[in-house]
């Protein structure tokens, strides 16, 4: 397990960053786990995308699978593929949540769990969540580039 | 322990202070597990829909079998010329136990009066002569000022964003729900029944 890497300044930030994303996933996981999930379904049929199976299948499954990805990213493990997978998650919402703001859609973001209204400022933060996301993708595929490199 | 009792004490002001509504705009048995609190403004086109097609079922499947308190809470908004007026009118139909009539009046005819500001002809036909004239005096009522004063204040520190909201409190749990999800019926009774559970 790895929890930090010091070697590098850029290093030692993508490892913050890591662990700072990961407790934000957690903590997005448990908001929406201590609700009933239906409330979480009601905020993505907000973004008018999805079927209501799907609706439902994703407010069952998408917390489950951010809590996973927290504690992957916390702790280290699989970097490469927590970072990427987190980067892509991220990516999904932000163009998501571009989508709804171009349309005017008027709703809940459901970011961490119900109660906050989509907003430039929501925009703002996941923006800046996904630059540090893939900062922390490209950090952790190069180390494990560099690793197999060595190892070769 | 200093700590608990400090911050118990800054919230007994609160607690005293926090008034509910007038018995009329409110509907159902207040022992309900839930309470569902609408915050509403009678000239949104939103609160329309929501008061036609979602209040309706979940009056019929929760209210009325005693699982649901429904607390109607006025929110106008400071853009909509005559949204206080109606929110005013309503409230004392409220208090001529009228409420639900003169709300389903209210958005029944809500492009018409939100152009031409006819209130008072937009709610006669579901008042009595004799209640058209309680109407005038009642609408002048400090209450009435006080009830919306206290649903805006109630909605502003939510804070609301966007009418119509539903705040839903179960215990000590409490959920705000608005926008586009709100009109799923689906999922709210899905929300709602995880909640009875």
């Amino acid at each position: 397990m790895t929890f930090l890497n010091n070697r590098t300044p850029a290093g030692l930030a993508a490892s913050i960053l890591r662990i700072v994303l990961g407790a934000l996933f957690v903590y997005a996981a448990w908001m929406k786990l201590r609700d009933p999930w239906a409330l979480f379904a009601i905020s993505i049929d907000s973004y008018q995308v999805l079927p209501l199976w799907a609706v439902e299948l994703v407010a069952r499954a998408l917390p489950w699978f951010e809590l996973l990805l927290g504690v992957l990213l916390i702790s280290g493990l699989w970097r490469s593929v927590s970072a990427t997978a987190a980067s892509l998650l991220l990516a999904v919402f932000f163009s998501l949540m571009i989508r709804a703001m171009v349309k005017g859609l008027q709703i809940d973001c459901g970011c961490f769990g119900p109660g906050e209204r989509l907003s430039w400022m929501t925009l703002l933060r996941d923006g800046a969540l996904l630059a540090s996301s893939l900062f922390v993708t490209i950090m952790a595929v190069r180390s494990t580039r560099g690793v197999h490199a060595h190892s070769a | 322990m200093k700590l608990y009792i400090a911050a118990l004490a800054a919230m007994l002001p609160a607690l005293a202070a926090a008034p509910d509504t007038i018995p009329g705009n409110a509907l159902g048995d207040p022992k309900a597990p839930i309470t569902i609190e609408v915050f509403s403004d009678f000239q949104c086109p939103g609160c329309k829909r929501f008061h036609d097609e979602e209040l309706p079922l979940l009056v019929k499947d929760y209210v009325k079998r005693g699982k649901v308190y429904l607390v109607y809470r006025y929110f106008p908004l400071p853009q909509h010329t005559y949204g206080r007026k109606a929110a005013e009118l309503a409230c004392a139909c409220a208090q001529l136990g009228k409420y639900e009539p003169a709300a389903d009046a209210l958005f029944a005819k809500q492009t018409s009066w939100s152009a031409d500001g006819k209130l008072d002809e937009t709610l006669a036909p579901v008042l009595t002569p004799a209640e058209r004239k309680k109407l005038v005096t009642l609408v002048k009522d400090p209450i009435v000022q006080r009830t919306i004063e206290h649903d805006l204040a109630e909605g502003s520190a939510l804070p609301l964003q966007s009418t119509p909201t539903v705040l839903v409190t179960s215990g000590i749990r409490q959920f705000k729900i608005f926008g586009e999800g709100l009109f799923n019926y689906t999922l709210v009774k899905a929300t709602l029944d995880d909640l009875l559970k």
